[in-house]
């Protein structure tokens, strides 16, 4: 990829750690003749920093790394591949916009990226007053994620440390009961509101609510006693 | 039926309550520690379950699609002996929404413009301050370090912050605001976040989701 760019600078042959120039990173790579290939095995929060300092081959790598996932959540929150494909530019190009506001300590920079898209998303699905009831695709959705298909999404030089913190929140969330499970993966990832799960499951707005409000309340205690068991 | 909103905080926390039920919800959440805790929770929660999101492949030429529509562009290698700095302009909100916090504001159109500021490098220089509120009780501390063009800035708060997260502003000496994205107690303290910039900052401002200013530092 490198040297040929869609409306990007001239790939520069200085090193990288060079042209961060304020941001150091120890775990950063020092490269002479830094192209996208290279990039692939930094860490995330590597790649946010060089974005930050506007760098085009980081965002580059960054869009490859992350695509399938961000691409994939606005697919399941509108339902539609064409606005899903401009969704997902969209919340790279915010990324890449507000890419020196990312804090590693805050969350990791997959959880930022997909809150990103999912803002994007549910905006684009209210203004254009969509409403996500095709029950046979939130079916699949809800399928494919306790399935766990969102354990091999990127290609991240952090997947270990990816995947075993998705591997921790699909367990927890398997672990809910059922309905809990439902309800939270369709309000999620499927950008229902409790109201178009209540319709669609013939519930009482209520009763949706509570499961929502429940099983993202077990996912979270869980999750931390989860962490203290395994440090202890 | 308790007061407590709680069926309101879960659409909070998912984006979806009505842009004219917010401001109660999040005042009635800056009083109620219990509430800020369970939205706390609700947005905590909603972010594990992204992090297992099921890929889909985008449609061909998705990467150069992307890259073609960056704004500011992407910058050609910098000129030796320049340092570039970011002037900004974005919105409380904005920052809010995209710093992972909860999705109750929209990502108001924000750009970066980078201005070129020659300049040798100077010392380091570094300061720290009490964070007060406006009755003057101390709720913790700020402190920032400057060198070579980037400036670190960390705040440590003490525990029992009221409100579920704030946003992070500070005031530097060449008279722009920088936002610096949000911060939510219980979450690791010092905060830290880095500037590409050689202004040092003169104030740093903690806001509350109401958009009152909870406490401040100031360096002299
Ligand atoms: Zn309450």
């Amino acid at each position: 990829m490198t040297g040929k760019r869609t409306g990007g600078a001239a790939v520069s042959r200085r090193p990288l750690r060079r042209r961060l120039g304020v941001i150091q990173h120890d775990d950063w790579p020092v490269h002479h003749a830094v192209g996208v290939a290279r990039l692939d095995s930094v860490s995330d929060d590597a790649l946010v920093a060089g974005m930050a300092m506007r760098d085009g081959d980081a965002a580059a790598a960054f869009v490859r790394r992350f695509e399938r996932r961000v691409f994939g959540l606005a697919v399941h929150v509108t339902g539609q591949r064409s606005l899903a494909d401009d969704i997902a530019q969209v919340a790279f190009t915010r990324a890449w916009a507000a890419a020196s506001t990312y804090d590693g300590r805050r969350g990791s920079v997959a959880n930022w990226l997909l809150t990103i898209t999912r803002n994007a998303a549910i905006d684009a699905v209210r203004a254009r007053r969509l409403y996500p009831v095709d029950d046979e695709r939130l079916g699949r959705l809800v399928d494919a994620t306790m399935r766990g298909d969102g354990l091999a999404g990127d290609r991240t030089a952090d997947a270990a440390i990816t995947n075993a913190d998705a591997a921790a929140v699909l367990e927890r969330l398997r672990a809910l009961p059922i309905e809990q499970a439902r309800a939270v993966v369709l309000a999620v990832l499927g950008g229902c509101t409790g109201e178009e799960i209540a319709e669609r499951d013939g519930l009482a707005l209520g009763t949706v609510k509570g499961r929502i409000r429940l099983g993202l309340r077990r996912l979270r205690t869980d999750l931390a006693s989860w962490t203290e068991d395994t440090e202890r | 039926m308790t007061d407590h909103p709680e069926g309101d905080l879960v659409d909070l926390a998912l984006g979806h309550l009505a842009a004219d039920r917010q401001s109660a919800v999040l005042e009635h959440v800056d009083s109620c520690p219990s509430c800020a805790e369970l939205l706390r929770q609700l947005v905590a929660g909603a972010d594990d379950v992204l992090t297992i999101t099921p890929p889909v492949d985008p449609p061909a030429g998705f990467v150069d699609r992307v890259l073609g529509r960056l704004d500011p562009p992407p910058t050609a290698a910098l000129p030796a002996g320049r340092a570039v700095r970011w002037g900004r302009a974005a919105s409380v909100a904005a920052v809010l929404a995209v710093g992972g916090g909860v999705a109750v504001a929209t990502l108001a159109p924000h750009r970066l413009e980078p201005q070129w500021s020659a300049g040798p490098t100077t010392a380091a220089r570094s300061q720290t301050a009490d964070l007060r509120t406006k009755t003057a009780r101390t709720v913790g501390s700020a402190a920032f370090r400057s060198s070579e063009g980037r400036t670190t800035v960390s705040i440590d708060v003490l525990p029992g912050a009221p409100a579920p997260w704030y946003s992070c502003r500070t005031r530097l000496a060449d008279g722009t605001t920088v936002e610096l994205g949000s911060w939510s107690p219980g979450t690791t303290t010092p905060w830290t976040v880095t500037l590409p910039t050689t202004s040092d900052p003169r104030s740093i401002e903690l806001i509350a989701p109401s958009g009152a200013t909870w406490a401040a530092a100031t360096f002299h």
